[in-house]
């Protein structure tokens, strides 16, 4: 089979071909890959364009004493907010809400630090550096070029994807929704009157990739084929609020082959404010920015501790002023995203892992190495089949004991890695989660 | 498997249990835990299973404080000195001694920054930082983060002047995966037998280090420096026969925060110069920090470290020097007094022992039919790759030794030996590193001691060395060490034999840097899926040490790495080695 090369740009990209949520009025980037007789090789798939910041309404580019900021470990993966695929008929096949923050957990425990500096560093404009991300990138007064794939389960499930609508998924629309510039930025001090009216912006985008074209005699099996499955492993995402020191949540998932839940946590008043990264993985704080350690973990399913038959309990339970996170929580995390005992490359370490205060006296987590602050939780519930655990109509439990004790809301963005299935039958698609 | 991909095989239930030790709720050193996976787990996944323990340091009473951790490249493995794994019924499949040396061939040969991020996470080791970099030359150390660690608590940038004690020992939660054949194999284990594990914990003198940003003997230039009395832009030197009570430090080597500096309040401090690191002692006292901050207007408002002393002292040494031309430096002085060394005894505690096992469930099908063929007289074979210590000595004086291996296995791997310091050193040495052999000439760290005592191999002037197996030079040619025992070039050829022994041995030989630190020699008796038959076949490894003297007596660890099969059947279980 033959292989072919696209380029696609957005169908609704305004005349002077600029997108940004907060200039442009237009924060949605809508891309159709054409219902065509060929399949889709999802892994060559790259969104391209260009990334520029400016420090104000002015369209002026940060200057040196600008205190304008951005994630540094996922670089352009900041501005997606949302990322769906859906067919040309609207029926939506994979959808991860809070993308950046998805990505923000992703990447430092699945990448390395190496990663950092080269993968993620040329095409997404990461860096684990803060300040060499900040003078690259930010600060820099002529657009930055990025080329990144699009992290999900379709586009990197090594599934080449039926495009046809009469044997495939008929044609695919990517829509990527961006988030907002305060959500993007923060400033690199206490205060933001730096950059108050800070945007970002991007252009000259497109999606390339490439198609592979079948043979006339495949053509023609493809077409007699009456119906077909695709499997891929996705990520659904889920909100919950905590602010007590035992939070109790309970779940309906809905999905009947769950692999592993990773979560990561952060103050909701972090969260869209310019002075605070709002993707920052943190261990949960009190009011006062003092640390409110994670004292116990407990996953459940139907009421019932599973799969850890026994409680998480940390070392900061017994004490709460050590710093050093518990291994207990750090190595469930990672297991949750790769096998720990097959991990080759991580980026969380002891660096820019740690159970600290955000005050003045504490190093700020602002200044953490490597990447910025990586603390989560995780748990896997399947790692050797591949198969998962139904939790179709079986609520999941988490209980977590914190130090909590002040009036300090906090999200608690669970994503959830899940097992999917297409069914494509006589051109029409179901998906089964 | 990858995270995206989706694949599809037979559905195991996956649960983790938490199994106590049976035998005591703490432990300390030499003595031995006990756990036991019950039969009623009937299949675990044993890579993914782990010991998780607490481990808590002490300081000796009534002496000098110091930072202590364990080993910062095996963490709390160190701990672990023999281990022993038994069926329920008593049949030993796998005994390991020595077991702490060979994790630390593991560890120094599979090793990136990934991995030791990964195990200073999680076993307690360390890992260099930039809150504590050189700048002035030194090699890269593991072994100065004071600043993130799992022992004690780290301090803020703020004055300190309570003495640190054993209160600011914390306990530290360590997760440690057993490197035995079983624990290691990446097949599920069918536990129909049950296992249970000995462990014995190792011996308070091998375990303890001390940070190499305050040891004389180890890269003395990571140290902090010596920048005057007066903390002025014209630093005043501490001249001989003149009296003080406190003193500046330099900046260097990132001593910018009180948090950054290593020493601690109640620590026992001398200085040596650059010079003569090996001589120098300038107080025949030792002098004890009473508080330690950040003069901010010191150095023309650059900001300096203060270091207050507990007395007014006269240095009756010779002058030390505020010159940049000729450095003078901190040392930790808790193990002597001037006049010599004084036992300094440390001690750990180990409490909170479980094993946290991955049970499985496999499904009904499969167990229906494994117990139809089981009770049909079949019998089940499970292959993993162990490996088993032949120990021998030699004393320093042998320049020429022949060490037998009488080797009976039917499936052999490869051979990692493993010459280690035998001398009998008691804590305070193996902390402070006298006497230690000295592994590098490296000239930017002045002192390159040995920090890990008995735990590493030492090459100690070795020449060159040839195994005699089935009555036949292999290979057929001696391997030169000689370059890599002067310390100041590489043999290659030892380093290729080795790359192979590892890969034989299941250790993924990714960084070579602990060449010089901890001497290995490796032959692969196999490659590729090979294996070599033993039995009935003499075995022994020549070595020469006709060159320079070596210094040193030596316990050769001789790991056999090699296949070992269990059959269970109805009646119970055997092992073939």
């Amino acid at each position: 089979m033959a292989t072919e090369h696209f380029e696609i740009v957005p169908d609704n990209v305004q005349a002077n071909g600029k997108v940004s949520y907060d200039k442009s009025g237009n924060p949605t980037i809508r891309i159709k890959i054409p219902d065509t007789e060929r399949h889709l090789l999802a892994g060559t798939v790259r969104l391209n364009g260009k990334f520029q910041c400016f420090r104000n309404a002015a369209e002026d580019a940060p200057i040196a004493d600008t205190d304008m900021r951005m994630a540094e470990s996922i670089g352009v993966y900041s501005v997606i907010d949302s990322l769906v695929f859906q067919n040309f008929n609207g029926q939506t096949i994979e959808k991860i809400s809070n993308y950046n923050r998805f990505c923000s957990a992703f990447i430092p425990v699945g990448g390395s630090k190496q990663d950092l500096f080269d993968a993620y560093g040329t095409t997404a404009l990461a860096m684990p550096n803060f300040e060499v991300q900040r003078l690259s990138v930010v600060n820099q007064a002529t657009p930055n070029t990025f080329s990144i794939p699009l992290i999900s389960g379709l586009m990197n499930g090594h599934n080449p994807i039926p495009l046809s609508s009469q044997w495939g998924i008929g044609g695919l629309e990517i829509i990527i929704n961006l988030s907002p510039s305060n959500n993007v930025f923060f400033s690199a001090s206490t205060t933001s009157a730096s950059f108050s009216d800070g945007f970002y912006e991007l252009s000259d985008l497109s999606l390339t990739g490439e198609t592979l074209v079948p043979e006339p005699q495949q053509l023609q099996q493809l077409q007699s084929q009456k119906n077909s499955v695709l499997e891929y492993n996705t990520i659904n995402t889920f909100y919950q609020n905590i602010n007590s020191t035992n939070a109790v949540l309970s779940m309906n998932l809905g999905l009947s082959k769950v692999l592993s839940i990773f979560g990561t946590i952060i103050p909701t008043n972090y969260i869209n404010n310019l002075v605070e990264n709002g993707l920052a993985n943190l261990y949960p704080l009190n009011s006062d920015n003092t640390v409110a350690p994670i004292k116990s973990v407990i996953w459940q399913r139907a009421g019932e501790r599973f799969p850890f038959l026994y409680n998480i309990d940390t070392m900061q339970k017994d004490d709460a002023d050590n710093e050093f996170p518990d291994p207990q929580i750090v190595r469930n995390f990672q297991s949750a995203i790769k096998v720990f005992s097959e991990m080759g490359r991580t980026n969380i370490n002891a660096e820019n892992n740690r159970v600290e205060d955000n005050t003045t006296a504490a190093l700020s987590y602002k200044l953490y190495n490597d990447g910025g602050s990586t603390a989560g939780i995780g748990v896997s519930y399947d790692h050797i089949s591949n198969d998962g655990v139904s939790f179709k109509n079986i609520p999941l439990g988490l209980q977590l004991n914190l130090g909590l004790t002040t009036n300090n809301p906090h999200g608690l963005f669970l994503f959830v890695h899940n097992k999917n299935t297409i069914i494509i039958e006589n051109g029409n698609v179901q998906v089964l989660s | 498997m990858s995270f995206w991909a989706s694949e599809n095989k037979i559905a195991i239930g996956q649960t983790k249990v938490a199994i106590p030790s049976e035998n005591g709720l703490s432990y300390t050193a030499g003595q031995k835990i006990d756990i036991t996976i019950p039969r009623e787990i009937q299949f675990f996944q044993p890579k993914e299973s782990y010991l998780s323990l607490d481990v808590k340091l002490a300081l000796p009473t009534g002496r000098p404080a110091t930072r202590l951790s364990l080993d910062e490249y095996i963490g709390g493995q160190v701990l672990i000195k023999d281990i022993r794994v038994y069926t329920q019924g008593g049949t030993l499949l796998e005994e390991i001694q020595g077991y702490n040396t060979a994790v630390s061939v593991m560890y120094d040969y599979d090793s990136n920054e990934n991995i030791r991020n990964k195990r200073a996470m999680t076993e307690g080791t360390t890992t260099a930082t930039s809150f504590y970099r050189g700048t002035e030359g030194t090699s890269e150390s593991d072994n100065v983060n004071h600043v993130n660690t799992p022992y004690y608590i780290g301090v803020g940038n703020e004055l300190q002047d309570t003495a640190f004690d054993n209160d600011d020992y914390k306990s530290a939660k360590l997760l440690l995966p057993l490197h035995t054949g079983i624990f290691q194999n990446d097949k599920i284990f069918p536990n129909s037998m049950g296992l249970r594990l000995e462990i014995v914990l190792e011996q308070n003198n091998v375990v303890f280090r001390q940070l190499d940003s305050v040891n004389r003997l180890n890269r003395l230039t990571l140290n902090p420096k010596f920048h005057s009395l007066n903390g002025s832009t014209s630093p005043d030197d501490w001249t001989s026969g003149s009296d003080a009570k406190s003193f500046y430090v330099a900046r260097d080597n990132h001593n910018i925060g009180v948090d950054n500096f290593p020493f601690v309040v109640g620590e026992a401090i001398k200085f040596v110069s650059e010079t003569n690191a090996s001589v120098g002692f300038n107080n025949a006292s030792n002098m004890i920090i009473e508080q330690i901050e950040v003069d901010g207007t010191a150095d023309d408002n650059k900001g300096l470290i203060k270091v207050t002393l507990n007395a007014s002292y006269t240095n009756n040494g010779g002058t030390i020097s505020a010159s940049t031309a000729t450095p003078w430096y901190l040392y930790s002085a808790v193990f002597d007094n001037g006049s010599g060394t004084q036992t300094y005894n440390p001690s750990f505690t180990v409490s909170n022992v479980e094993l946290i096992v991955q049970k499985l469930d496999m499904p009904d099908g499969y167990k229906q039919q494994m117990n139809k063929m089981m009770q049909e007289g079949g019998s089940m074979v499970y292959d993993f790759l162990s490996y088993q210590n032949y120990r021998q000595t030699i004393l320093a004086s042998d320049t020429v030794a022949n060490i037998n291996l009488p080797l009976n296995f039917s499936r052999a791997k490869s051979i990692l030996c493993v010459p280690t310091d035998s001398t009998v050193r008691d804590a305070a040495s193996v902390i402070s590193c006298s006497g230690a052999y000295i592994y590098s000439t490296e000239t930017n760290n002045v002192t390159n001691n040995n920090t890990r005592g008995s735990l590493v191999g030492i090459w100690d002037n070795l020449q060159n060395y040839q195994f005699n197996y089935n009555n036949r030079l292999q290979p057929s040619r001696k391997i030169s060490c000689a370059k890599i025992s002067s310390k100041d070039s590489i043999d290659q050829q030892p380093l290729v034999e080795l790359e192979k022994a590892l890969v034989q041995s299941g250790i993924n030989p990714r960084s070579f840097r602990a060449f010089q630190r901890n001497a290995v020699i490796g032959r692969a008796l196999a490659l590729q899926d090979g294996v070599y038959d033993c039995r009935g076949k003499s075995f022994s490894l020549q070595v020469e040490y006709n060159g320079a003297t070596p210094q040193f007596p030596k316990l050769w660890n001789n790991y056999v790495f090699h296949l070992r099969r269990l059959n269970i059947n109805a009646n119970g279980i055997s092992v073939d080695l």
